[in-house]
């Protein structure tokens, strides 16, 4: 990692920063160079484009799309479509959570119950998402409704697979040993088993995420009149490619913030805190 | 063998007696019996096995680039400290942006074909699989790369014997993710594209308000990622692991 | 397993899949484009030494009642007697797919209505060349639009004021949003005392039928197909005039400047073909069955009956208002930005030349008003055209 190499420097020719400074420095020299790439690419699209001469049809300028996100905030669109795609999947993540972790839990506790459960879970993980477009439209038409139930789906099985293997993996000494101290089976969910599923339950909720937030733009697509998803393919339809990169970039921005500033480093605390290594399913 | 699939037969028992009492309205759930049916008549008229073959046609295309693109490049990202630093953030953003995105703009590019569908797919695969394979080289443990050294080999002969072998594993998980991601891109592609497919399939017998077709479709594209995922891709990578050997602090699920 | 038999595995399964594709499998993912019976040649005549040598032209189209001249032209053999040798190709999904394509010059021509406003507007240089539907008597035309309603929908054909509050399903952006809007307005309606959900064409009966929706305002031959295939449901409104249904015959500036004697060819045939549906409704329908898969005889014999009132080839001064018209409604929706001069993309000399040469083709279409009558150096004035044309 840059950075790090002159520090030490520092502290061997005797100057000693102060820790926050270090910390800061190292934060600001990691910032940039995440930012050089970007910057280099945005030049390169720019040249690419002039020297190119193609139409604002099939490739726009990187000016075209700065307008376009402009006009788009400027008439509330821009908020309007990202509001919405955020709350679909909002919503669909924190039923998710609600009604797997429990579940997924319950069904970890038994023995029985995992063996049972394991292979239709895995089986339902492998579907999750997209595949329920159109069951989910039949049952629930087009809309909301729908949006969430495919956020909903994507999340619920990878987390509940991933939480139940999760609390598989505790050793049994751990369990046993509460057990023996009398621990009431409630306390025994909350206080042993959730934490020690911790990791595994934050790893499935990455993945089904992931999975989730590509059945939403697939979603929005197909089914609704607001959204990112529906704002990239209306834009298709008058060839406004400059609305498309927008809302592509957006839809990055936007799961790039959400895995790597949120999700990534709950993984890695919990691991720490718990030490346990997390599963992938 | 039987333990995969065994415990299906309670979950089939279990959908049956649901089915047969009506829980759920006829034209909305549909029995096992009703879906076997159907499965075995689209087969009959030979309609299954053609969307089966156009779906795969479509993936194994996307896939076969994806892995001639993503292997070596991951590659040669992962050998080079500056062309790391310089694309690491860049495949990290890309990789953000939802494959299933891509979609409006290559369809004004390519139109509403196999390229478009086959650039899609490539996508999807490419950027997992050159950020599991430069993670996974750099996860190859320094001493073995300077042991290596030190019993006189050549910079290429570290590379084809000590860090191919060690970001093995890491290439088979960047396939098994980049895999996942891919098939689900080309349902939604097939279904948003709609001309032929499993995913047109299912979509094409929900706006006939036919269930049982949607029932088929989602079991059959189930069974066979299940099967290839469980027999196939998790296995490999597993394997992958014992055979060189290599630590992975992260576990495979069973 | 070990894992090299668990390879043998993995190849033999890849062996057996590989069979399964080479076995099942068309070529890639095209659409069935050829009728199931083909009558007419096509387009493969060779050349008899005294004639001259067929021009080559790719024409495209989307799959649609009102689209379907140029494949009847096919069938009939219209293209043959033009000396012209044609290629359709595979029916595009939506007329921005066909204009892309006109864009990489994968095809020579193709027909398409308000999509090229977007396409204009992003600087493609189109050339509006005549009509596959639309009016040059008068202005609002829109027999092909309908509203259809879910028996349980509560509105009243008698009384559109019944539309508020309702559920809606439209094309959001594309020309039934703007029919829609039109009707709401004679009812004293605005577009925010209605839903409007937005639901692709195929996917409308699937949301009348689950309630999704109460009403659909779709082209033909959706509402007719709706209406059959789903109980209850009844005509609500049907053309009325409320817009000028728009659909024209397009070219590139660039290719109709090199090609001119072929585009009139085209339009000679095109022109001819229509001549032929107006007088043969049945035999029309027929060729619609043949050229759009699954479509029933009966919905494409009803819909064909409205399609041939808005079958006029013709360019008048009421084209270039119906333009501007429905391009000043689209910019004012903010659909797009900002308009465009008709001036700058009609281009009317070519049918213009055919109607004065082949006046039989016309005979039985109305007439158009002595005020709107064109010639080729034309320039469109607002004012003048809609004191000359009928709404």
């Amino acid at each position: 990692m840059p950075g790090l190499t002159s520090t030490e420097d520092a502290l061997s020719s005797g100057i000693r920063p102060s820790r926050r400074g270090r910390n800061l420095s190292r934060r600001l020299g990691a910032a940039f160079w995440f930012a050089v790439p970007f910057v280099a690419l945005a030049i390169t699209w720019a040249v690419v484009v002039e020297v190119t001469g193609v139409e604002a049809r099939t490739f726009p300028q990187i000016t075209d799309v700065v307008r376009a996100f402009g006009e788009m905030w400027t008439s509330g669109e821009y908020l309007r479509h990202t509001g919405a795609s955020l709350r679909r999947v909002v919503l669909g993540a924190l039923i998710g959570i609600l009604t797997a972790v429990p579940f997924g839990i319950l069904l970890g506790s038994s023995r029985w119950a995992s063996v049972f459960f394991a292979p239709l879970l895995r089986f339902s993980v492998a579907l999750a998402g997209i595949a329920w477009i159109p069951l989910a439209t039949l049952w629930l038409g087009f809309g909301e409704r729908a949006v969430i139930f495919i956020v909903w789906n994507a999340t619920f099985f990878a987390l509940t697979y991933n939480a139940m293997l999760g609390v598989q993996r505790i050793p049994t000494q751990l369990l046993q040993a509460a057990r023996s101290m009398g621990t009431s089976r409630p306390r025994m969910f909350v206080e042993v088993m959730l934490p020690g599923a911790l990791p595994s339950i934050v790893t499935g909720l990455r993945v089904g995420l992931g999975y989730g937030w590509r059945g939403l733009v697939a979603a929005e697509i197909i089914a609704t009149s607001a959204g990112l998803g529906y704002s990239i393919f209306l834009a298709q339809k008058f060839f406004r490619t400059d609305i498309i990169i927008v809302g592509m970039i957006t839809i990055g921005l936007l799961w790039l913030v959400t895995d790597r500033a949120l999700l990534a480093p709950l993984e890695r605390r919990t691991v720490e805190r718990w030490g346990m290594k997390a599963v992938i399913s | 063998m039987v333990r995969t699939f065994g415990p299906f037969v309670p979950v089939v028992l279990v959908w049956w007696v649901i089915a047969e009492a009506e829980v759920f309205p006829p034209d909305l759930f549909v029995g096992p019996g009703t879906v076997l049916a159907e499965f075995r008549e689209l087969i009959a008229k030979g309609i299954l096995p053609a969307y089966l073959s156009d779906s795969f046609t479509r993936l194994w295309t996307g896939v076969l680039f994806g892995l001639l693109i993503g292997i070596p490049a991951g590659f040669i990202v992962a050998m080079s400290r500056w062309a790391r630093r310089l694309t690491w953030p860049l495949l990290l953003f890309f990789q953000a942006i939802a494959d299933i995105a891509w979609l409006p703009i290559v369809i004004v590019w390519f139109g509403f074909s196999l390229t478009a569908v086959t650039f899609v797919i490539v996508y999807t695969i490419v950027f997992p699989l050159m950020i599991s394979i430069v993670s996974g080289v750099e996860e190859v443990p320094k001493d073995l790369v300077q042991a290596a050294r030190s019993l006189g080999a050549g910079r290429f002969r570290v590379f084809t014997d000590v860090i191919v072998p060690g970001a093995l594993p890491a290439v088979a998980t960047g396939i098994r993710t980049g895999l996942g991601y891919g098939w689900r891109a080309l349902i939604a592609a097939e279904i948003i594209v709609g001309t032929s497919g499993i995913g047109f399939m299912m979509f094409d017998a929900r706006r006939a308000g036919v269930v049982t077709g949607v029932f088929v479709g989602m079991i059959v594209l189930g069974i066979l990622w299940y099967a290839l995922d469980a027999l196939i891709l998790a296995p490999f990578e597993r394997g992958t692991i014992e055979r060189w050997g290599m630590v992975r602090t992260a576990e495979v699920g069973r | 397993m070990s894992l090299s038999s668990r390879l043998r595995v993995v190849v033999a399964c890849g062996a057996a899949l590989s069979v399964l594709v080479a076995c099942g499998g068309d070529d890639d993912d095209a659409p069935e484009t050829e009728p199931t019976q083909a009558e007419g040649t096509e387009g493969e005549a060779e050349p008899s030494p005294e004639l001259p040598e067929l021009t080559e032209v790719t024409i495209g189209y989307v799959s649609a009642v009102d689209q379907m001249g140029a494949a009847v032209a096919l069938d009939l053999g219209f293209y043959d007697e033009a000396n012209l040798d044609v290629e359709l190709a595979q029916p595009f999904p939506t007329g921005v797919d066909a204009l892309a394509a006109l864009d990489a010059g994968e095809v020579d021509i193709v027909q398409v209505g308000t999509p090229s406003f977007g396409a204009v507007l992003q600087g493609m240089d189109l050339v509006y060349l005549g009509n596959y539907s639309g009016s040059s008597s008068q202005l609002g035309i829109d027999e092909t639009m309908a509203m259809v309603a879910s028996q349980d929908s509560g509105i009243d054909p008698d009384d559109l004021s019944t539309l508020e509050g309702k559920r809606i399903g439209v094309s959001i952006g594309s020309i039934n949003q703007l029919y829609l809007l039109g009707v709401l307005e004679e009812a004293g309606l605005g577009p925010d005392d209605v839903e409007m959900v937005n639901t692709a064409p195929p996917d409308m009966a699937a949301a009348v039928e689950t309630g999704g929706v109460d009403a659909a305002v779709i082209w033909d031959p959706w509402p007719i197909t709706i209406r059959e295939t789903v109980d209850g449901v009844y005509d609500v409104i049907r053309g009325g005039g409320y817009i000028a249904y728009i659909g024209y015959i397009v070219s590139t500036r660039e290719y109709v400047e090199n090609n001119p004697e072929a585009i009139e060819a085209v339009l000679t045939a095109r022109a001819a073909a229509d001549h032929w549906m107006r007088q043969n409704p049945d035999e029309a329908s027929d060729v619609v069955v043949r050229w759009i898969p699954g479509t029933e005889l009966e919905v494409a014999q009803e819909a064909m009956q409205y399609n041939i009132i808005q079958l006029d080839p013709r360019f008048s001064a009421c084209n270039y208002l119906a333009l501007d018209t429905m391009l000043q409604l689209f910019a004012d929706m903010e659909v797009v930005e900002g308009t465009y001069d008709p001036n700058d993309h009609f281009m009317p000399g070519p049918i213009l030349s055919v109607m004065e040469n082949n006046p039989e083709l016309f005979e039985d279409l109305p007439e158009i008003p002595e005020p709107a009558v064109i010639t080729p150096d034309y320039v469109f004035e607002r004012g003048e055209a809609q004191a000359a044309c009928p709404a």
